[in-house]
This record gives structure tokens, sequence and C-alpha cells, in this order.
């Protein structure tokens, strides 16, 4: 069979690499993310079981597991955040891809928990970046992770991030 | 007593005494470098267990002390298995001298009391351990109020290199820093390590703690004893149980209750669980570090069969917190021994795999040999458990100070000859083994019963059927005011899978410790870590790291 004009059109999708690529990536972004895990303490632990035996391995095994932060659509950090460790990771936000999606696990993370008593952990993280997800438990077993990460892919498809809203807000 | 008398004879102006397992003296402190010294060279108490602060403030403003802080020194002996504690009291504005000419890891535990307490060392590092300079004053003192500055201000200083005026400027032109940090995305934590490289070799390294610092320590200051047992088991959390145990064994030896056959059994396979948990969870680290996949993977599977043992005990994977002052929190759930014996045939299974890939694996061995430590200098650094018992020091505390039915069991303790990251990994395999085979022994054997003390003290009601008032009042009276410690110092430890793990508690009669002191290993195995990694090739330095097993959460506390 000859392939008329017609056809070709109709077949055939003419655009620019650049935007194919976005396209593309936009796209494929909730079915493979990349994440950037960046863990802390008791509650990394979990993540990293989790990881391992396959729960969330078979969910997204297109998933690199070791990414730099500039090429991670989403960053997961799960422990206690010190008022020390603050500047790191408010720097690796920074450096993340944009839009980020941020998911935090644990109590910790969201709330200072147990320690938020203390002098030195803070009282959750919400102050100084916007986050998507919270994972709640100390720590979160798999299953919550699960979870957490299947209502980030749905973010992900419709493009919601809180850090877009953040940023459609700065700009009213 | 021969150590008593030896030393009683030897000092005559000194008072040592004993009591409750630990000897003590108090010193001046014009001559307790001395002593100390004498200690360690003549009387063989050449081990450093810990150093730390209390504050006395209220005993001080009412005048029934001189001098607002002690300093305590905890040193052990490694054949009597003696400890001894020697205090000095110490005020304000006074200098003490430090110790780190007689022993290499007193540096950080002097850089964390005179951040905490304000107490100055002479010739000591000024710059803070473990927290940011963002926190004003001295944050374990009693009087302390949360001062701090704006989160604005926060920066994170990356430690600097110094000067080396003997390196010439070829060679410092082709020395680089790296980062081998600020994430590690593994599962050990956090901390900072910058090295200067010459090639493939690391010149120097600096490391930076205290991004877990989570004030554990002031924290207790305000929960009963039962409520601390959560933060316990965080101490440490590749493997919770032991913290948790350790904690309520130190309570429990302070208010002198005896605790259930059952319940001591119970303990027993709990922290023997724990130690394979911890084992397999540093060395499912150490196999990513190093590129063993597949290795890493059995790992994970032995981890996850101890999880479920766990869950189907405790209802959580992780941090169940089951145990309590005085017991656990309920008995073996129905079928929970048959299941841990299948876990227990399946793990050994997994381990013969592991041993038959790894032992003779060209990638594995070539850590063989490089960043080896001798036993002086494991004595040294502090180090205990797995990381000592690899450089070949026979010394495990359930054998040497056996406590619950450590002494009726039948293991083996493993040696290491060289010290390096491979003596290690295989030391910590062994353990596993020993482990499951007292598991087993402990299961064909568990005494019958119940696993929570009837004594009065920390019984919820006073056992009639029918709950009468006394009963409300002495329930609302344990809830509300805790179990009692009479006043004193006590401390305690058990064998945890990083070494020695023990607790200091400081009771000033009320059911809130006064002060609270963990005795962490990793914060002693961590501090050795510069100083092993020079000239060691880069591969090396991330086998040492990973085999090291430094858990932020026990060095930050
Ligand atoms: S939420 Fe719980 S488990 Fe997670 S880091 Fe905090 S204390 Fe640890």
């Amino acid at each position: 069979m000859t392939l008329s004009d017609d056809l070709l059109d109709r077949l055939v999708l003419t655009t620019s690499s650049h935007s194919f690529l976005n396209w593309l990536e936009v796209k494929s972004r909730d079915t493979s993310p990349w994440v950037f895990p960046f863990g802390l303490s008791c509650c990394s632990l979990e993540h990293a079981a989790a990881f391992h035996t396959s729960v969330l391995i078979s969910d997204n095994q297109s998933s690199p597991q070791r990414v730099r932060p500039e090429e991670a659509d989403l960053m997961i950090f799960g422990g206690s955040v010190t008022t020390k460790l603050l500047p790191i990771l408010s720097e690796i936000h920074g450096r993340l891809k944009e839009p980020k999606w941020v998911m935090s696990i644990g109590a910790c993370a969201a709330s200072g928990g147990l320690y938020a008593e203390g002098y030195s952990v803070l009282p959750g993280m919400s102050q100084h970046f916007p986050i998507d997800v919270y994972v709640p438990g100390c720590p979160p077993g798999p299953e919550q992770l699960v979870e957490g990460f299947s209502i980030i892919r749905q973010r992900m498809k419709k493009n919601i991030s809180s850090w877009l809203l953040d940023q459609e807000r700065a700009q009213l | 007593m021969k150590i008593l008398d030896s030393l009683n004879k030897n000092f005559p102006t000194l008072d040592f005494k004993e009591s409750s397992g630990l000897l003590h003296v108090n010193l001046d402190n014009i001559i307790v470098y001395d002593v100390v010294k004498l200690l360690k060279k003549d009387f063989g108490f050449i081990f450093l267990l810990d150093i730390f602060a209390t504050d006395h403030l209220n005993d001080y403003s009412s005048g029934k002390c001189e001098k607002r802080f002690t300093v305590t020194y905890h040193l052990l002996h490694l054949e009597e298995h003696k400890r001894i504690s020697v205090n000095v009291d110490l005020n304000e504005h006074e200098t003490i001298q430090s110790f780190s000419e007689l022993w290499l890891n007193s540096k950080w535990p002097e850089r964390e009391i005179a951040e905490m307490f304000g107490i100055n060392f002479e010739n000591h590092q000024t710059s803070k351990l473990l927290t940011s300079d963002y926190i004003i004053g001295y944050p374990l003192r009693k009087d302390w109020v949360y001062q701090a500055k704006s989160h604005q201000d926060l920066v994170f200083k990356k430690p600097e290199f110094s000067w080396l005026p003997e390196i010439g400027d070829d060679e410092r032109l082709c020395r680089q820093v790296i980062d081998l940090s600020p994430s590690h995305p593994a599962i050990q934590g956090t901390f900072v390590v910058r090295a200067e490289v010459l090639g493939n070799k690391v010149k120097r390294a600096l490391v930076e703690i205290g991004l877990q610092h989570r004030g554990v320590e002031k924290i207790s200051e305000s929960k009963h004893y039962g409520q601390f047992i959560p933060y316990a088991e965080r101490l440490n959390f590749s493997s919770p149980m032991m913290g948790a145990i350790a904690w309520a064994k130190t309570v429990e030896e302070a208010i002198e209750i005896e605790m259930t056959d059952r319940c001591q059994a119970l303990r027993m396979i709990m922290m023997e669980l724990s130690r394979v948990l911890d084992h397999s969870t540093s060395l499912a680290a150490m196999a990513q570090d190093l590129r063993a996949w597949d290795a890493s993977v059995i790992f994970q599977r032995i981890r996850s069969h101890v999880s479920a043992l766990f869950l189907s005990y405790t209802g959580s994977r992780l941090m169940g917190s089951s145990v309590r002052i005085g017991g656990m929190v309920h008995d073996l759930p129905i079928g929970w021994v048959t299941k841990c014996l299948d876990a227990i045939y399946l793990i050994q299974t997994e381990l013969k795999e592991i041993l038959s890939i790894l032992n003779r694996a060209p990638s594995w061995l070539v850590f063989h040999g490089e960043g080896g430590m001798n036993a002086a200098q494991a004595i040294e650094w502090g180090f205990s458990g797995p990381c000592l018992r690899a450089c070949g020091v026979n010394y495990d505390l359930r054998k040497n100070s056996p406590y619950y039915f450590y002494q009726d069991v039948e293991f083996e303790v493993p040696l290491g000859i060289n010290g390096d990251p491979y003596d290690r990994y295989l030391v910590r395999v062994e353990e596993m083994q020993q482990s499951l085979k007292i598991v087993s022994q402990v299961l064909d054997h568990i005494p019958s019963g119940s696993v929570q003390t009837e004594d009065p003290r920390l019984a919820k009601t006073t056992g009639s059927l029918r709950l009468t008032s006394a009963d409300y009042a002495k329930h609302f009276d344990l809830y509300q005011n805790g179990t009692k410690i009479n006043a004193g110092s006590y401390y305690s430890f058990i064998e945890s899978a990083n070494g020695e793990l023990g607790f200091y508690i400081r009771s000033d009669g009320s059911g809130i410790p006064y002060r609270t002191r963990v005795r962490a290993p990793s914060f002693f195995h961590f501090q050795s870590f510069c100083d092993s990694i020079q000239n060691v090739s880069l591969e090396s330095a991330t086998a040492i790291l990973s085999s090291l097993n430094a858990i932020s959460g026990e060095i930050d506390r």
C-alpha cells in the first residue's frame, strides 16, 4: 500500500525536538518519576526497606535509584530535620528541577514528632518549603509509603504541585 | 574486691567506694589528671568509656554543695571487668585539663561538655560539636531557656582544612577537596565528610556531625522513666528493641526489682533478633556501597524476615515500643514460636548463600588489608562490640558481665585479626549465626509464667478483682508522678549490636531523671573515622565508613 499525502499528514506529527522532549517528560513523569531520596534517620530505614523488598520497585520499575538533585522530579525526605540540617536541605530543595514535588515521611518531618519539644528539631518543615504529601507514621510502613507515592503520582499526572501553587500565588 | 583494696592501699588519701557494681571516687580538680594517668598506667583501667558532666543547680543554690558542676569519667578495666567512675567537682569558671593526650577518644566528649555546659577544657577546640551556632547558651544547664537566632540566619559552615606548611606547592596544587556528602542517600544517616585527596588516596579528612542532634538528653529531663522508652528505641534505629531494653534494665536495676524468668528469656530473644536485624541492615548498606547488589538484596531479605517477626509480636515492623519498665507489654502471640523457628531456618539458608557469594568474591576481597586497626588503637579509640572484636580483642559483655540468662546459653564470640572492613564483615556474619543459635536455645527452654513483675511499685492495681478507690488513687499516682527512684546515680549497660550501650541516670528521688547520659557506641566509633582513612584509597574509605556502622541517631543523640 502506498501512503497518500493525506494519510501521512494524519500519521506524522512534525514538531521541534525540544518541545517533543518536553511533552514526553511531562507525559512520563507520573509513570517513572526520578526520585532524590534524602534519608535522615529512622524513617529512611523503612523507606529503604520498602524499596528493597520490591514493594515500590514493582510499582515504578523505571525509576533510577540514585540521581542528582538537579535531575530529580521528586524529593523524598524522611526523618527529623534539625536546625543544623535545615540549610543543607533548603539548598538541595533549591537545586531540584522545576516544577518541584516534595514528599515528607514520618511524624518528625511533618511536625517535629517526638522531638518537637526539644531545642533542636524543627516543628515541621512547611514554613521553609512547600510539601506535597505528608506520609504520617513513626515510622510509616511500606504500605503507607506506597499510598503516599500513588498520591504524588496522581498530582504529577495533573501537574499539581504545591511549589507551582506557591509560585502562582507569589505572582499575583 | 581485689582492685578496690589495692586502690585504697595505693591512694591512702583518697576514698574509693563500691556501690551497685561501680567503683566511685571523688577527686580534686588539681590531681585528677595525675590520678587517672596512674589508673591507666598502673592499675589497668585502659579503656575510657565516657566523659560527661552534670549540673547541680538546685543543690548549689540551696548551699548543699559547693561546686555547681561535676565532670565524670567512666573507665573500664578490661580484665577484671570493673568500671570506675571518677567524679570531679567544678565551678563555672574553672578549667579542667583535657585528657586528649591520654586517650584519643576523649576529644569529642570533651567538646560536647564544653558546648552543653560551658565548662572549659585546657587547650581544647572551641567550635561546637553537635548544635549549630544558632542556639545561644548551654542547652544542658538546668537554668537554660530556649534562645536562638532566627531561621533566616541559618547557614551551614562546611569544615575547612587548615593550612599545612610542610606540603610543597606542587603537591598542594594536586590535592583536591571532595565532599563525600552532604547527603548520603543510603540508610546510614547523615553527616558531612570532606576529604582532601591526592590521586586516589585520602590525605586528610574532616567530619561534621550533629545534623541529627535531637536533644534527647535534655528531653529526658522532663519525662517519666517509662516515657523515655520510645526515645531510647530511636537512638540506634536499626535495632530499636536494644535501646529500650537497655534503658528498662538500667531503671529496673536502680529500683532493684527482679524480672520474671519469662520476661528475661523474652528479652534475650528480642535482643538477639535485634542483633540480626542490625547486622543485616549494616551489611546491606555496606554491600550496597561496595556495589555488591545481590548480596545487599539478600541482607535486606534477612531484614524483612526479622521485621516480620517483630511485626507479629509488637504490631510494628520497627519501633514497637513493647518494652515496659518491669517487663514486656504482652506475651508472645500464639504461633509466634513456630514462625520464629521457620525464620531462623530461612535466615540460616540465606546466610549460607551470602557466604558463598561474598567470601571469595574478588571485588569484596579488595578491601582486605586497608584501613586495618590493631587492638591497642581500637582500645584507645574506645571501640566496643563487633568493631573491637574484629581487632582480636575478646570482649563481649554477654560473656564477661553476663546479664539475664546469657551464662546459661552456649555461644561463641567470633574474633577477627586485622580489624579491617573485611574482618568486621566476617565477625558480623558469624555473630548473626551465633545469635540465631542463642534464640533457638532460649526458645527450647522458654520458662513459663508472667512477663511482667508483680512488684507493687510497678503493678497497676493492688490485685483485687474489684477496683477500689485505693486502686484508682495508685493508678493516678503512677501515671501522674511516675515510678520513683531513690536519689543517687546508676549506670547499666548491655552488649548492643554496635557495642556497649549504657545509660547513666542521676536521680533526685522523683519520678523524672535529673540527668541522663547515653553512652552510645557509634559516637566513639565514628570519632576514629578521620584518622583511620588517612592514606587509604577512596573506595576503601567508603568500605571503612560503612563497616563502622555509624548510626547518626546514636552519634548525635
Ligand atoms: S517520625 Fe519517628 S521514625 Fe521517623 S524519624 Fe521521627 S522519630 Fe524516627
